[in-house]
């Protein structure tokens, strides 16, 4: 790369070196008005397009060939593959209009230099290329469109069967998920049942949340339909998760949701980036303040034994925070104590210190 | 207010001296405004690119020791490096001077003023006084931003776009403080600004015409520039009303835009019901119109200079209007195109979706027609010339990656990503920018009665155009990756590539593009003083402005009558005349050998081989 750079430099140099040697006297280039041959200095302008042009295309496939071994893979969601398929498609044509438009400027740049013996021509209107060029895009454009809403309408279409449900909560500035549980059903959450222990905010007088369970890690079971009901405790901030192709904003009061399946677990990933600490991340997409940059959580995508495995292994909120059963309702306190003696007890504190991962981003 | 009948008439104020402070400062002269504008633009643009070196600096030289600056920065200097916060708010100033000081009033400012009476043939703005006031509103309004960057908290932090519950609550993030109050409170100013500037710009084009200048025979600049003031005024209000409700928010306790929120260890006192969607709704829908105020008058003033200097009219001079008015109309349905992962109905997504890509085809149209301007032209190369080029390929290669974000389903994946920041720096910001050089460069014999070196112009565009392109070009590959925004440094990025290398020739040329606008600064300042004194019409232009005397024109633009139109401004190389241009006020009778059967703007392609025949 620094060679590259170093070629870069040198040309650009020879470029303006070439330029000044054209253009006489530095001194005189100050303050110079019209000399005689002002119109064949000002030509030599015009074939630096073309060079530049051919330099730059260059360029492009020098950086895409170094690049693309780094460039993120195919997506590992279903949506995912349908999103790609678009983007290829999009990327495929404008790459095409890209280089045929530049080619064209700068081809008319070059042939239709100044010239003192030649009159430009007067052609001011042509009805029927004006219609041709209005129709073309839109047809192109509205194709497009087509395409990339039939695969948007695919993409949020709500699919109620056989959903794992977890709930991602964005704050300053970490991700936790909260899961239903056995009866699989959140419960109510409030922001004013939040404290130091109770992130989540839940609200321990509903029963269906009382075997909810909370965690820094965010597991799901590869091949099914996942279901992220997404919010914010305090700004917005933005779930996003590269290799999903997923991205939705977290909106404090305003649950948003979305809906996706995964193809690829952790460790076929790992398997086949070669790369031993390969994860999913979430990143957050929409500035939220001081920590932005490090607000990342960490996905873990399980088959599903082991899926099933790490959920027997979570215990309920209520039962990892026993001081917190006072403020159950006393007719929910049996199915209270019911729901902390079937939790298992707890086994590492590895997912506990996921909160304080961060915790060097000064606040 | 004047009218068109004093407009006529000889200038009154000829012999009349006036004081420093009335010429100069407190001046209702339309051109002085204009170039106050225009100085004012060019401070708030180079602090705008300084900013812009310090987001690079981290991410292309991330161990670079900035302990220097402490003497500018201070306490936003720790160990070296630039503050966290500090970080985000240098992202903020940037973005909002760049958009609304430089490109809105810099650029829209400048060249309105400057252009519009004495492209239409006016002595003056239709009401001076509130024109003065403009600027002056505008002047309050960056002496509030300059005064909030030395706010103890910082400045505002949340970006350009000020999201709440970021931007309503110090508990968020320190610039949503004292930095945040003063922003709203500049912007609220500047919003005043831009429409006292926008209602007298519609009043001049439509009162103030000379006699003959019918609307088909207005240049593109002043259509651009009308379409421009018509658009702020239909959008610029909807965000001084976000910016009224956010400063409720903040100061008095409401909840337009807080839901229920706990921040900073406790639930806050205002969190309501309120819906934080509402403020984007409201922001985006100035925010994209904004877009197309910054980038319509650099249009303008492109199909000016192009059709100039290829010596040929303008192609398609009436469905250039068209498309600047299906812009204008289009623009205020496209807004949520910025918001199609916030959380909105899918359904709207796909209805934004639709009106985004449609916006594109009246830009696709322009681009057709600066093509086939050039086609079969007499190129000449001037400085404005070459920055007027390179904004059309800026605008293709822009504008072409807009139609991939307009895309719903491709947008979850780019959206708030490097690939945005990429298309739009590359499609309204150097479009834009280039623009405003275009135009500083072909009209400074007019701004300044001198003229500025051409040998300086190239190196300095060649070094912009190359520069622009190895900045925001590899931009695309990182945000393919989907590396966010506005991310402070990239050392929490594991399992995506963001790209070391080119991040760091990204920073590098950056900094040789920031100095080779040390190189245009020299040439305007030395110029202004030192220059060369230019001939009347420089570059054989048809445009009013060039009848008034040669260099600057006198206070009330000519000296003698205004003179009348008798034709569209852009007969170049016309058929049967010797000289390639004939100007607007040259009567048909003048030139009776290059007449066409049919005069003004219907002149069909039917008529002109016909014409060709005989």
């Amino acid at each position: 790369m620094s060679i590259i750079l170093a070629v870069l430099l040198i040309l650009l140099i020879c470029m303006m070196v070439v330029l000044i040697y054209r253009l006489g006297v530095f001194g005189k280039a100050i303050t110079g008005w019209k000399n005689d041959n002002i119109d064949s200095v000002r030509n030599v302008n015009s074939w630096l397009f073309p060079l530049f042009f051919v330099l730059g295309i260059g360029l492009l496939i020098y950086f895409y060939r170094t690049i693309k071994p780094d460039l993120i893979g195919e997506a590992v969601t279903e949506h995912g593959k349908w999103i790609d398929s678009s983007m290829s498609l999009s990327f495929n044509l404008i790459l095409v209009i890209f280089f045929v438009a530049q080619a064209v400027l700068v081809l008319f740049v070059v042939v239709f230099q100044y010239n003192s013996k030649r009159k430009a021509s007067f052609y001011p209107i042509n009805n029927r290329l004006e219609i041709v060029w209005t129709v073309i895009p839109l047809v192109v454009f509205l194709g497009l469109f087509v395409d990339g809403n039939y695969t948007w309408s695919k993409v949020m279409k709500k699919n109620d069967e056989d959903l794992v449900v977890v709930e991602i909560i964005g704050m300053q500035f970490n991700w936790i998920a909260r899961y239903p549980g056995v009866d699989n059903q959140l419960g109510d959450v409030n922001v004013k049942y939040i404290d130091g222990a109770n992130t989540a905010g839940l609200n321990l007088t509903d029963p269906k949340g009382l075997d909810d369970f909370v965690s820094g890690e965010i597991h799901i079971p590869v091949n099914k339909n996942i279901l992220f009901k997404i919010r914010s405790l305090d700004v917005i901030h933005s779930v996003f998760i590269p290799h999903f192709r997923l991205k939705m904003d977290a909106v404090p009061g305003m649950p948003t949701t979305f809906t996706f399946k995964p193809e690829k677990t952790t460790n076929e990933m790992k398997a086949e980036t070669g790369n031993s600490w390969f994860n999913y991340s979430i990143y957050c997409a929409e500035l939220c303040g001081r920590g932005h940059f490090a607000m990342k959580g960490d996905v873990v995508v399980d088959t599903e034994i082991e899926y099933e495995k790490w959920l027997k292994s979570q215990g309920s909120w209520l039962a990892r925070h026993k001081g917190y059963v006072k403020y159950v309702p006393d007719k929910y306190k049996d199915q209270a104590e019911s729901i902390i003696q079937h939790t298992p007890p707890e086994t590492t504190a590895e997912d506990a210190t996921f909160f304080y991962k961060d915790a060097n981003v000064k606040k | 207010m004047r009218n068109l009948e004093q407009n006529l008439s000889e200038p009154t104020k000829l012999d009349h001296e006036e004081n420093f402070w009335r010429k100069y400062i407190f001046s209702t002269d339309h051109k002085v405004i204009a170039k106050q504008f225009l100085i004012t633009g060019i401070f708030w643009a180079i602090l705008g690119g300084l900013l812009s070196l310090l987001i690079r600096i981290p991410h292309g030289f991330p161990g670079a020791d900035l302990s220097w600056l402490k003497p500018i920065l201070g306490g936003w200097i720790l160990e070296g490096k630039i503050d966290a916060e500090f970080y985000l708010s240098v992202v903020t100033i940037h973005g909002t001077i760049m958009v609304f000081f430089v490109l809105t009033a810099g650029l829209s400012g400048t060249f309105a003023n400057f252009l519009i009476p004495l492209q239409i043939g006016a002595r003056d703005m239709a009401s001076p006084f509130i024109n003065m006031l403009s600027y002056w509103m505008f002047f309050i309004s960056s002496v509030i931003m300059f005064a909030s960057l030395f706010v103890e908290s910082g400045p505002s932090m949340a970006g350009w776009t000020a999201y709440p519950p970021l931007s309503a609550t110090e508990k968020a993030v320190s610039g949503s403080g004292l930095g945040m109050t003063l922003w709203i409170v500049s912007l609220a100013f500047f919003i005043v600004s831009v429409l006292l500037g926008g209602i007298n710009y519609i009043a001049t084009i439509i009162n103030m015409r000379t006699l003959g200048m019918t609307f088909f025979r207005l240049p593109l600049t002043v259509w651009s520039l009308f379409f421009t003031a018509i658009l702020g005024l239909f959008s610029f209000p909807v965000l001084l009303s976000a910016m009224f409700l956010l400063f409720f928010d903040r100061e008095f306790g409401t909840s337009f835009f807080l839901g229920e929120i706990y921040i900073g260890g406790s639930v806050l006192n205002n969190s309501g019901s309120g819906s934080a969607i509402l403020y984007q709704h409201l922001f985006w829908f100035l925010g994209h119109p904004e877009v197309y105020i910054v980038i319509m008058p650099a249009l303008g003033i492109a199909s000016e200079v192009i059709s100039t200097n290829a010596r040929k009219p303008i192609f398609g001079y009436l469905m250039m209007i068209v498309s600047l008015a299906t812009i204008c109309f289009l623009s205020l349905i496209v807004w949520a195109h910025h918001m199609f992962v916030s959380g909105m109905n899918p359904f709207l997504g796909s209805l934004f979706s639709l009106t985004s890509f449609v916006v594109a085809v009246p830009s696709a149209i322009k681009v057709f027609n600066y093509l086939a301007t050039l086609w079969k032209g007499n190129i000449r190369f001037t400085p404005a010339m070459l920055f007027s080029l390179g904004l059309v390929s800026f605008f293709i290669s822009g504008g072409l990656t807009g139609l991939v974000l307009a895309n719903n389903a491709i947008d979850i994946h780019l959206h708030d990503t490097y690939f945005v920041v990429a298309h739009f720096h590359l499609v309204m910001g150097s479009s834009a920018v280039f623009g405003f050089f275009a135009g500083v460069y072909h009209w400074y014999p007019k701004l300044f009665g001198k003229v500025l070196s051409e040998k300086l112009g190239y190196i300095h565009f060649w070094i912009t155009f190359v520069g622009i392109y190895l900045i925001f070009f590899p931009m695309h590959f990182i945000g393919w990756n989907g590396i966010p925004r506005r991310y402070y440094s990239f050392t929490h990025i594991e399992t995506i590539e963001y790209f070391p290398d080119l991040n760091t020739l990204i920073s590098t040329f950056a900094i040789i593009t920031f100095g080779a606008q040390l190189i245009f600064l020299f040439n305007f300042f030395y110029n202004m003083f030192w220059g060369a004194k230019p001939i009347q019409n420089p570059w054989g232009s048809n445009t009013l402005e060039w009848t008034t005397r040669a260099g600057m024109p006198v206070e009330e633009n000519w000296e003698g009558e205004v003179p009348a139109v008798h034709r569209w401004p852009y007969d170049y190389s016309k058929p049967g005349s010797d000289s390639d241009f004939i100007p607007q006020h040259i009567p048909l009778s003048e030139t009776e050998n290059s007449n066409l059967d049919k005069e003004g703007i219907y002149i069909s392609l039917k008529n002109l081989r016909k014409n060709n025949k005989k």
